[in-house]
């Protein structure tokens, strides 16, 4: 049979999100592959530069709808430095365990889509079920369960309501529970193991190569991963470790990010022993007043500059779910940031999807972009 | 290249291993193993490892960072570098737009920068910024690289070449602030259709809000 | 006893229906009312009767499917149309059935209507081969079995006609998948099948069921060709772990992915329809068929046809049972490796599995006295 061209996507069971990639196949086997963008493009960016920096926080929740609160505080951390803003260190740990918690609700979203591309349809509603606990316990503290707009410059909305930690806590060993069924679960079908082993292939110097950051690149026995490479907010405090793995294809990944649960649950629990004995405030006494009254209605007057406010420029990276998020704030001493640019890890995990599904067979591309865990929100921007 | 003629200096200061990183972009069908029919499955009990990731002591790091910007200043003697301490990172370097490639590569090479994460541009009205920046394995920090280019001839070379995972960031900076990146492989828009007139994240694209354009449809005004 | 078969039933309902119209006939037309036309009927309304029982049975396969695969997954399945969502897929029939009949502008009129059609209708066909009761089959014939399995295996054609006349790589990938999957797991499933004939001694499926009765269930002896058998029948019906020709995460949904409304529902109903085929024929030919275990024990209640159809039913739904399960349990597998399975595994299985058989033979089959 003759080379051929497929389009999968925008709109098709793999991608998991607008996207579009062409693939080129002969037979069964995948000999180019294509990847384009820009499907769900919302110009978040330039929306930015119109928005009051608190008020950018909502923008953050639909830039990545399954790590919302990541990309909150992704930008709140340069925001804050841009600005010169302390946070208090109450909040600091409620962010982190946000954070983990928020992992933890990612990984499982990528586990039920993943085990679902490999064709295994029980544990699909397993991990959404799952991942709809952590959801409750997120709208316990914030009200919502995806679109959060909980963090604000300075720290967070409010405190955690009375009895969560121990609410929480019973959820934590639960869920260390379930993650070890499910990995026994996949792991005890040979099917499962063949579709997986030795598939989608990329070894460590061509991750780096390419950029690929996350569990992708940790899944090649390459051991960088921001918490602990470059600490940030109070993880150098907290006790964890790195998950790694060597095999380099699908079934490391999936390994890692198996991994990286138990050990974001280690981390919420410690977090959470440190919020049962510390009160404080969770927002910073000084900020200054601008960044949380209202935009001017909407004729949207570009850029207000205030006289004499300091200037500045934050910068902050993070370990998101998907991998190394970089966030770039320019404060120009206006009421709302005068650039804003983001680094989406999973928009450069797709970039080299070409040197990641050539060789490989039709069937394995749902499975090797499943383990590249896709969210187009964050990717597009 | 560069750091050739440096050999005495990097012998004198402490060398850094330089990672041996592949470049230029993969070929397709270079890497391709064939499917593992053959090949044994892994015994189940491969569990991913945790490791304890061994940081350098911040004075450690410091010094090896100062150490390789002296290097770094050094070697591109002519090229008056501006290295300024910010916040975050490991430095903020301004450096002339036409030396982009060499200093990359030297970075890359002899400066254990071997992880492009980021490729930013930033609209000034009359100049454009590109703001690289780049991650250590070695050092564990970012190091920003920024050059202004002119607003009416915003041209640079790209540094695909040097971590073909920028390519993309890239596309991204011409789509939507319109850098133009010389030799880049492919250069095509990336977020916007081909053909679209605007680089939005220009400051002269002013954003509107739907309702105006509905009062305008409606009333005429 | 003997009379309450399909064709007893039927013929008896003609002969009412044309004794009652018969004296209201106006004189002109009663020609057309002879016993040949009442011949015909009887064995119209013995199809009818057939077809109608494969498809309200299939549908409730489906309803079956939803409910078990709910409880696999940890939640309820179809419950809000009729008693537990017992009409639901009625329902969902009756949307599809409602719908605009769109076709592609560059698909092949000819085939792209007709092969969803001949594969429902050929996949109905074998419906009439399979007795479910003594004396419950309209098509007596000696060669039942082969009868059944060769309208079996029409399918790939019609699908891979569907497929081609799409004119979708999606679905001409999924027909090639098909083509390759269906002819390589044919054979296995057909020396699965070669070894119960040589135990039984006959092609005449009610004559397996009945050799049954006094050797025990086939699967006690042939427990592998049972294996051979299961494995083979989820390929052939293309259900997950081998449901490649369909494999959603990468092909949309396979060779029926230009298929809307009536045609959608017929090439999903003759998916299932096939479902039902391989339940009744792994219960056939190696689950004793319509007798109840201890089978000339229980000859009594067996004499009943009722009661033979309904304990049919029973087993019949146990096996899409396990169909389902592994559905629930199992990923998919790739391409290459369920070519791999077909040929280089199942094939040797299976030609050892008809070499015990003969052996059986050979050493004097059944090994013990018959009891009645």
């Amino acid at each position: 049979m003759s080379e051929m061209w497929i389009n999968m996507g925008p709109q098709h069971p793999m991608t998991h999100g607008l996207w579009n990639l062409r693939v080129k196949v002969d037979g069964e086997l995948v000999i180019d592959a294509v990847p384009e963008m820009g499907y769900l493009h919302r110009g978040i960016e330039k929306i930015c530069e119109y928005r009051r920096y608190n008020e950018v926080v909502t923008l953050m929740d639909r830039c990545c709808y399954v790590a919302g609160l990541a990309w909150e505080q992704l930008y709140l951390m340069a925001s804050e430095q841009a600005l010169g803003v302390e946070v208090p260190e109450r909040a600091e740990y409620i962010r982190v365990m946000c954070q983990e918690l928020q992992r933890l609700a990612s990984h499982l979203m990528w586990y039920a889509a993943f085990v679902m591309d490999v064709g295994l349809m029980a544990p699909f509603g397993y991990g959404m079920r799952d991942r709809d606990i952590i959801l409750d316990l997120f709208q316990s503290f914030t009200g919502a369960r995806m679109t959060y707009e909980y963090m604000r410059v300075g720290g967070v909305r409010n405190d955690l309501p009375v009895g969560f930690t121990d609410r929480c806590r019973k959820v934590m060993g639960w869920l260390e529970q379930r993650v070890n069924d499910y990995e026994d679960l996949c792991d005890r079908s040979d099917i499962f193991l063949k579709r997986c082993i030795d598939v989608g292939v990329l070894k460590a110097k061509d991750c780096i190569r390419d950029g690929i950051t996350g569990p992708m690149l940790r899944a090649a026995g390459v051991a960088r991963d921001l918490r602990r490479d470059r600490p940030y907010s109070v993880y150098p405090e907290l006790d964890f470790q790195v998950a790694v793995h060597d095999a380099a294809d699908v079934y490391g990944r999936y390994r890692v990010r198996m991994e990286e649960m138990r050990q974001s649950l280690r981390i919420v629990r410690q977090c959470l022993d440190w919020l049962d004995h510390k009160p404080g405030r969770v927002i910073a006494e000084k900020v200054p007043r601008f960044v949380g009254t209202p935009s001017p209605p909407p004729g949207m007057e570009s850029y207000i500059v205030r006289r004499g406010y300091p200037k500045g420029v934050g910068f902050s990276a993070m370990e998101e779910p998907h991998g190394e998020a970089l966030a770039y704030v320019v404060n120009e001493g206006g009421e709302q940031p005068y650039r804003v640019k983001f680094r989406s890890p999973v928009m450069v995990n797709i970039s080299a999807a070409r040197d990641y599904l050539v060789g490989y067979r039709v069937s394995d591309i749902p499975a090797i972009m499943g383990s590249v865990d896709i969210c187009v929100g964050e990717s597009d921007r | 290249m560069a750091g050739t003629s440096k050999e005495g200096s990097a012998a004198a200061s402490k060398p850094l291993p330089a990672p041996k990183v592949a470049i230029g972009p993969a070929k397709p069908g270079s890497q391709a193993p064939a499917p593992a029919a053959s090949r044994a499955l892994a015994p189940r009990t491969d569990k991913a490892r945790v490791v304890e990731v061994a940081l350098p002591s911040e004075a450690e790091r410091d010094k090896m960072g100062k150490d390789l910007l002296d290097r770094m200043k050094e070697h591109f003697l002519g090229e008056s570098l501006e290295v300024t301490e910010r916040a975050g990172v490991l430095a903020r370097v301004k450096f002339p737009s036409r030396s982009v490639v060499t200093l990359c590569t030297w970075l890359r090479d002899q400066g254990t920068f071997g992880h492009c994460a980021m490729v930013a541009a930033v609209d000034w009205r009359e100049t454009r910024e590109v703001l690289y920046t780049l991650w250590s394995d070695h050092l564990k920090s970012y190091l920003e690289l920024t050059t202004t280019l002119p607003a009416d001839d915003p041209h640079i070379e790209s540094v695909s070449q040097v971590w073909p995972g920028a390519s993309w960031h890239e596309r991204e900076a011409w789509d939507l602030v319109g850098v133009l990146f010389d030799h880049h492989p492919d250069l095509r828009r990336l977020f916007l259709p081909e053909g679209y007139k605007f680089h939005p994240l220009l400051k002269t694209f002013e954003l509107h809000e739907p309702e105006d354009l509905e009062v305008k449809a409606r009333t005429g005004r | 006893m003997s009379a309450a078969t399909l064709l007893g039933v039927s013929f008896w309902l003609a002969q009412t229906m044309f004794s009652t119209l018969r004296p209201i006939t106006p004189a002109p037309l009663l020609p057309l009312m002879g016993p040949q036309a009442q011949l015909a009927t009887g064995y119209l309304l013995a199809g009818t009767l057939v077809f109608a029982t494969g498809l309200v049975n299939s549908i409730m396969l489906i309803w079956w499917e939803r409910k078990l695969l709910g409880r696999f997954m940890d939640r309820r399945g179809a419950m809000h149309v009729g008693y537990a969502g017992l009409l639901q897929n009625f329902a969902d029939g009756l949307k599809l059935f409602r719908k605009q009949p769109l076709r592609p502008r560059e698909a092949d009129k000819l085939g792209y209507l007709l092969s969803p059609t001949a594969y429902l209708a050929t996949s109905l066909a074998i419906v009439g081969f399979l007795p479910v009761s003594t004396g419950w089959v309209p098509g007596v014939a000696p060669l039942s079995l082969l009868m059944a399995l060769a309208l079996f295996s029409f399918a790939p054609f019609f699908i891979f006609v569907g497929a081609w006349s799409s004119n979708n790589k999606y679905s001409l990938i999924g027909g090639m998948r098909t083509a390759a999957q269906l002819v390589a797991y044919e054979v296995p499933l057909l020396f699965a099948i070669v070894s119960v004939v040589l135990l039984a001694g006959t092609f005449d499926l009610t004559g397996i069921v009945n050799a049954q009765i006094h050797d025990g269930w086939f699967a006690l002896p042939l427990a592998l060709g049972l294996i051979i058998f299961f494995v083979a029948m989820l390929a052939e019906v293309e259900r997950i772990p081998f449901d490649l020709p369909e494999a959603e995460a990468e092909l949309v949904e396979g060779w029926n992915t230009e298929y809307g409304g009536m045609l959608f529902a017929m090439t999903t109903l003759g998916d299932y329809v096939r479902a039902l085929v391989g339940s009744y024929l792994v219960v056939l030919l190696f689950l004793g068929g319509w007798w109840m275990p201890a089978g000339p024990y229980t000859a009594a209640i067996n004499g009943f046809p009722l009661a033979g159809i309904l304990w049919f039913q029973v087993k019949v739904y146990i096996v899409f049972a396990v169909f389902v399960w592994v559905r629930a349990s199992l990923p998919r597998v790739r391409t290459d490796q369920l070519l791999q399975i077909g040929w280089k595994r199942m094939i040797p299985l299976s030609l050892a599995n008809v070499f015990l058989a003969a052996a059986f033979v050979a050493e004097g089959w059944p090994p013990f006295p018959k009891l009645l």
